[in-house]
């Protein structure tokens, strides 16, 4: 068995592979599959403090980024608003909804090409922050640890599965 | 790219531009007959063995909302018509409001929701294959259509039921018989129910249509008045084809995860005419590793049509020329009407980036109908682009 490792190198490509190329390689793909994976991190779903409301399911938080009801407190709607994030984005659609983002996108695309609904806005985590800071009954998701000033309605803990690289 | 602007005051969010579109090529394996029999004048199989105009089309929509409670959707899209060009249609110019939580009315020009494409058939990036089974999908008397739709959402058992009624007319154009770039039109008015059913990773759909067709063709027509002059007035009644009484049921089942997509529809297309009874089904599956996604589709139209030629009394020597050409006609009329066919396809697509998606697709279809000298099936091979923007 040969290899051609590096096209400049065109000794190697008679030469016969020695256990220490073969720890090499070994390392190589450990930080290439090591590069690939993420450490998810434990998501809030959170509102305002002053918003009277306290607790939502995840069935519920699903049906509202979806766009599939809307939740009404003290007669005013519950508004949500998305991340641009896409590694948050894609952990809190897998954790309350079990879609991947290009479904979610595809979801969304088929709604609004419609002309049945508009997808929530979309904002930084920054952002979506200050717009939940700012106004009451809107809804956001932010890693757990910069949850502190809002109420949080919903946690969706990382030690859940997400499956990586299905979309 | 979203497209987002603040008007008078409006939040950027309130008002967008958004556009959806495909670039495509297909090749049809036969030049003796055509793969897809649709309003359209050429494709592959008609008018030459390779077309880019099959599939490609290009949408623009604006979407404002006022408040919580009022939007509007304005959507045009140029694609390939009837008459040969790609004259922009207004596809969507619709009002919606949303009294309460659980209910929505929609006012304007929408599209035909029979089937679970149908409102969005023009979107070819949002559907898994390169283009809606025609053996279904072209049983729908209309797609844009201007009316009203209310549509009603609430839990049912763990389940949530979304009901929607509604009423509208519409008119399109079918490619005549004659010359390129002359038209028939199609008018029909109708009244619409449907539900779905939705849990999980499951949707069940129901769908009712009734309503009137017109279809205003000189050749058919001339063929009625033809038959009545001779006394054939029960048959005659069969072609002319004025405010005839049409009925679509539409059945569909899907079950989509983040792996796998099985997709299954079923429709039933009843016209008081010549052309009375026509089914259409499909069965897609479907299997995603990871950025990739594999399918099948099993598709088929069969018709009911009444046989017609039976009614016809015996021609013999002595038959009239007049009465030869009037029999010719109808058995050339009922001929071409009939759609049947099966095809079975297989596709692979992989998306590039969030916003496109490359899809190919081999279909082989084997009509009832053909010429004497066709071969008795064709491969249909599609390149197609989709993107949304």
């Amino acid at each position: 068995m040969k290899f051609r490792f590096f096209s400049s190198a065109h000794s190697l490509a008679k030469a016969p592979v020695r256990p220490a190329c073969l720890r090499r390689i070994g390392l190589l793909l450990v930080l290439c599959l090591s590069a690939g994976a993420r450490s998810a991190t434990d998501l809030a779903v959170v509102t305002r403090k002053d918003t009277p409301i306290h607790a939502l399911t995840r069935q519920q938080v699903a049906d509202l980024f979806l766009g599939r009801r809307r939740i009404s407190v003290q007669g005013q709607p519950l508004m949500p608003i998305d991340l641009s994030d896409p590694t948050l984005r894609q952990d809190f659609y897998k954790r309350t909804a079990e879609m991947s983002v290009l479904r979610v996108n595809a979801y969304w695309a088929r709604l609004v090409f419609s002309g049945k609904g508009r997808p929530p806005p979309k904002l930084s985590p920054d952002q979506a922050t200050m717009r939940v800071q700012s106004r009451p009954n809107t809804i956001t998701y932010l890693p757990l640890e910069k949850a502190g000033p809002f109420k949080v309605l919903l946690t969706l803990p990382a030690s859940e599965p997400i499956a990586e690289g299905v979309h | 790219m979203l497209l987002s602007f603040p008007l008078f005051g409006m939040e950027a969010d309130d008002f967008a531009l958004r556009g959806f579109g495909t670039l495509g090529a297909a090749c049809f394996s036969t030049g003796k007959w055509d793969f897809l029999r649709d309003e359209r004048p050429d494709g592959p199989g008609r008018s030459k063995h390779c077309d880019g105009k099959l599939d490609s089309n290009f949408g623009l929509q604006f979407d404002g909302a006022f408040g919580e409670s009022f939007a509007v959707a304005l959507q045009a899209v140029a694609y390939h018509r009837a008459d040969d060009s790609f004259t922009p249609e207004l596809t969507l110019a619709n009002l919606r409001w949303t009294p309460s939580a659980h209910t929505t009315i929609r006012v304007g020009r929408m599209q035909n929701p029979m089937f679970f494409a149908s409102e969005y058939r023009n979107v070819l990036y949002v559907q898994p294959w390169v283009r809606p089974p025609a053996e279904l999908y072209n049983l729908a008397t209309a797609y844009s259509t201007d009316g009203a739709i209310f549509s009603a959402s609430f839990p049912l058992k763990g389940w949530r039921l979304n009901l929607e009624v509604g009423v509208g007319k519409s008119q399109f154009d079918v490619a005549s018989s004659g010359s390129l770039g002359e038209v028939d039109p199609v008018k029909s008015n109708f009244a619409y129910f449907g539900a779905l059913l939705e849990r999980g990773h499951w949707e069940l759909k129901a769908g009712l249509l009734g309503g009137r067709v017109t279809y205003t063709s000189e050749a058919v027509n001339l063929l009625g008045i033809q038959l009545a002059a001779l006394g054939l007035h029960e048959l005659a009644e069969d072609f002319i084809f004025d405010h005839k009484k049409a009925t679509l049921i539409g059945l569909g089942v899907k079950y989509e995860t983040d792996r796998w997509l099985f997709q299954g529809e079923y429709a039933y297309r009843f016209i008081d005419t010549f052309n009375r009874k026509q089914h259409g089904a499909y069965l897609l599956a479907g299997r995603r590793f990871g950025d990739w996604m594999v399918y099948g589709i099993l598709a088929g139209a069969w018709s009911g049509t009444r046989d017609l030629l039976r009614h016809l009394p015996p021609i013999s020597p002595e038959t009239d020329a007049t009465l030869r050409e009037t029999f010719a006609g109808v058995e050339n009329t009922v001929n071409a009407a009939v759609e049947d066919q099966i095809s079975l396809s297989a596709g692979i697509t992989y998306p590039l980036g969030t916003q496109a998606i490359l899809k190919f697709q081999a279909d082989y279809v084997r009509p009832r109908n053909r010429p004497a000298d066709a071969p008795p099936s064709g491969i249909l091979t599609t390149l197609n682009l989709d993107f949304i923007f």
